[in-house]
């Protein structure tokens, strides 16, 4: 080893520079690396810790298809799905919409004049993504921690009333920070709700007439099942209410979401479920997690492909400078063979060298590519609201630290090929002889 | 000896060709097939045949579709307004169970007259949809008019459905069969270009008024209630020359926002500039990305550019003490840079473009459709080639340097 740092120290800027290419190459290859686990790992880990087991949605639909119809009979499938597989320990419907929101501020400007010339500029109702659920229905399933106020008041769903929706309006909602923050309410104000805005503003006091009046039950945090960064929640009979129409005459709901007491063999709770709901498609979570597989392999191929080719780079810049190497140092190289040193001891050395110029680049790249995946992580996370907590697009594990070490003995060794050839075939006695 | 220098010599420069052209390779690679993706989206964009669109928050967001359509198709510079309404249904062919399909709703005269250029030829010039204007089923809001349940079928749903012009299928706004509507097949619709992401242009396109009544958008009740008329977005297309007027265009969007000033009102135009600030981005994204591979192409290259000077001393030596002037041989460097450089950039060129044919033959679908999309932009690629000899010119600075601070006793030595 003496020998190869006395090689990378006779010239020490071009070690260096080819230390920057390799440690450049590295950087990128480890950012690439911890990206993908940061990814992987994240989604892993918050579908696991989800709770949900299965998803069911309406007959014959595919995850990535853009064709949801609604299912029906929602209030009968917690106790249906758990009749049909006694694995089932929650089966919990949503309801998922749009819905359009208005603070109290606005019933109270709206209610000053009847043509809403008392209306500011710039005030309206606002959109947000809806989820109606049954709270009880959600236990082993996560759901969104209430930072302020109490929350939901029952774990039913009063209204329903065995499917009369005569049962009493509780008119709750928790709403999440981002909702919370642009309607400026909190717990114990009043919101309106509606399916559809008013298109200027002297037909609010007509909107605010047909709007279901909310009061704020709880202010949740992000949640990231749902991306969106408004979102509201209510119970499902009231928001098929709110909805109408067909939503309560077929009892509607987008997804239902399953918890297993036993999730070791999901497989076979998918098939007791599909057939005994032949009306619904149910999904596993390893079917969701292959098709968010599917859908990261397009980015997956070409970041292979840029960390390919700075690898491939990288290797050809190291292979230069050993030739560079061999070259500066035939005649010494001469001299060991002629004094007996065996072709292996030679190549040994080539070796070495590359494997030090080599080290010198992962020592430059390793905290080069940290740095790059830290910075994008800050950006993506500040780019994506309504992420979790704990959520990291990067992840520097023992696969990254494995990857990048697999990576720099594959540059070191390839690079080392030509010129260990080249070593081995310096002509003793030319060398010796040369002036 | 010197032989061996030489194939030594022959191989750092081919390495550092080589090294270039892959550094060179993955701009090409990641420009082409993003840039061609982008530009696909933006002709897409840009090929509709409407001018401004409105929308509005909430669940099928636009009230009262009909009547706007309406008040909009009469402002003046206005040649017609379509409303449609997109919703997911289940749809039963004469055997099998619920298929799931996404169902446009619209007003078919003024639908025909929003399709762009590479839509208008998949539908018949008149859609044959029952009553144009939609105005005899919709009856002034009561629902109450004779219905046509008639509904256009794109042709890869018709051929996996087994069913053809004629057919009758049944339309339903959920998995049960008891809820379906059955309509009859009057027109199968070509088949759209595939796209990366969902789409619309596959959809079953039907009366507005048909599908807002099948999925309970009509009124607030069913057709009892109060009166809903929903729809997702309203496509205004604008007469003649008005319609490649930038003034005109902003000034119809102003009035109809006037109209509505709680909806979204958006030009074509501003949806094309976000898409342009969009695809900047991205650019600029790819093009920090490949800066890691160029720039450890571009030190390789000074590094063997300096090695050359180097072995190349004594004879340096002889044409400075000859008196060959320093700017010829700074230009002699800096020409062999741009010869290596031009020389790796040839071949990234290449490389890039044989990388993005194979990986249409041989990558997973989704690389395969994104692929397909690619374009080789002479302008972009130029550029790149432009900025690569620049930066090769860069490169063979460190050589320049090194040769005029050769001492010429010395390397004469």
């Amino acid at each position: 080893m003496r020998y190869a740092v006395d090689a990378l120290r006779r010239r020490p800027g071009r070690s260096l520079l080819a230390g920057l290419g390799i440690g450049l190459a590295t950087a990128l290859v480890i950012a690439l690396l911890a990206l993908s686990a940061g990814v992987e790992d994240s989604a892993s880990r918050l579908a696991v810790a989800s709770g949900v087991d299965l998803l069911a949605t309406s007959a014959n639909t595919t995850l990535l298809g853009d064709s949801f119809p609604p299912l029906t009979d929602a209030h009968a499938v917690p106790s249906g799905f758990a009749r049909a597989d006694p694995n089932v320990a929650v089966a919990s419907p949503w309801l998922v919409s749009e819905l359009v929101y208005a603070n109290s501020s606005l019933y109270g400007a709206s209610n000053r004049s009847s043509n809403g010339s008392s209306i500011p500029s710039g005030w309206a109702p606002v959109g947000a993504e809806s989820v109606g659920w049954i709270p009880g229905d959600n236990n082993g399933i996560e759901a969104p921690t209430v930072l302020s106020g109490p929350g939901f008041s029952s774990p039913g769903d009063p209204h329903y009333a065995n499917g009369t929706y005569r049962g009493p309006v509780v008119g709750e909602t928790v709403l999440d920070q981002g909702l919370a923050a642009a309607l400026h309410v909190g717990p114990g104000d009043t919101v309106w709700v509606a399916t559809q805005t008013a298109s200027n503003a002297s037909s609010l006091p007509g909107w605010f007439d047909s709007a279901a009046p909310f009061r704020v039950v709880g202010v949740s945090g992000p949640f990231w099942l749902i991306p969106s960064a408004l979102l509201g929640f209510f119970y499902l009979s009231e928001l098929q209410s709110v909805e109408g129409g067909q939503a309560v005459e077929h009892d509607e709901a987008s997804i239902v979401l399953v918890h297993l007491a036993d999730p070791t063999d999901p497989s076979t709770d998918q098939s007791r479920i599909g057939a005994a709901y032949p009306m619904l498609s149910v999904f596993t979570l390893a079917n969701v997690l292959g098709e968010i597989q599917q859908v990261v392999n397009l980015y997956r191929t070409f970041g292979s492909l840029i960390g390919g080719i700075a690898i491939v780079v990288a290797t050809l810049f190291t292979s230069t400078v050993l030739l560079m190497s061999v070259d500066d140092r035939s005649r010494e190289i001469a001299l060991l063979r002629a004094i007996g040193y065996p072709r292996s001891t030679i190549g040994r050395y080539v070796v070495e060298e590359s494997l030090l110029l080599s080290a010198l680049g992962l020592a430059i790249g390793a905290p080069v590519g940290y740095g790059i995946g830290y910075g994008l992580n800050v950006l993506l996370g500040r780019l994506l609201v309504g992420l979790p907590i704990g959520f990291s697009f990067v992840s520097f594990d023992a696969s990254v630290a494995g990857g990048a070490l697999a990576e720099i003995l594959l540059i070191a060794l390839l690079a080392a090929i030509l010129p260990v050839v080249q070593a081995l075939r310096v002509p003793i006695a030319s060398e010796l002889r040369a002036p | 000896m010197r032989r061996l220098r030489l194939i030594h010599h022959g191989f750092q420069m081919a390495f550092a060709v080589a090294a270039v052209a892959a550094a060179v390779a993955l701009p090409v690679v990641l420009l082409s097939v993003g840039g061609g993706v982008s530009q696909h989206e933006l002709s897409v964009l840009q090929n509709q045949g409407f001018e401004v669109e409105v929308t509005a928050p909430g669940l099928h967001g636009v009230q009262g579709a009909h009547g706007l359509a309406g008040r909009i198709a009469a402002l003046p510079e206005v040649g017609s307004a379509s409303p449609v309404l997109s919703s997911a249904i289940d749809v039963f062919g004469p055997t099998g169970g619920a298929v799931p399909t996404l169902a446009e709703g619209v007003v078919p005269e003024a639908f025909s007259a929003a399709l762009g250029p590479s839509e208008r030829p998949l539908f018949p010039a008149t859609l044959p949809i029952g009553d144009p204007s939609d105005s005899g089923h919709f009856d002034g809001g009561t629902y109450q008019g004779p219905a046509v349940d008639d509904v256009v079928v794109p042709s890869p749903f018709a051929q996996d459905l087994g069913v053809s012009r004629g057919s009758t299928i049944w339309l339903s706004p959920t998995a049960e069969r008891s809820d379906a509507v059955a309509f009859q097949i009057t027109a199968i619709a070509g088949a759209a270009a595939a796209t990366l992401g969902p789409s619309a242009t596959n959809a079953l396109v039907l009366p507005l008024s048909d599908l807002q009544l099948l999925t309970g958008f009509a009124r607030s009740n069913g057709t009892t209630g109060a009166l809903l008329d929903s729809a997702d977005t309203v496509e205004v297309v604008l007469t003649g020359a008005a319609s490649t007027e930038p003034g005109a265009v902003a000034r119809v969007a102003s009035q109809v926002q006037a109209l509505v000033p709680f909806y979204s009102v958006s030009t074509l135009a501003d949806q094309v500039g976000q898409a342009h600030q969009a695809t900047a981005v991205l650019s600029g994204f790819y093009i920090a990305l490949s800066s890691v591979g160029l720039a450890v192409g571009l030190i390789f290259l000074a590094l063997v550019l300096v090695r050359r000077v180097e072995t190349e001393r004594q004879s340096i030596g002889i044409e400075r003490a000859l008196g060959v002037p320093g700017r010829q041989i700074a230009a002699m460097m800096a020409g062999r840079g741009v010869v290596l450089g031009g020389a790796g950039t040839a071949a990234g060129l290449v490389t890039g473009w044989l990388v993005v044919e194979l990986f249409g033959r041989f990558g997973s679908a989704s690389v395969q459709l994104a692929v397909g999309y690619a374009v080789f932009d002479p302008v972009t690629l130029g550029a790149l080639a432009l900025a690569v000899l620049g930066l090769s010119v860069l490169a063979s600075l460190g050589a320049t340097r090194a040769a005029l601070g050769l001492s010429i006793p010395e390397a004469l030595r």
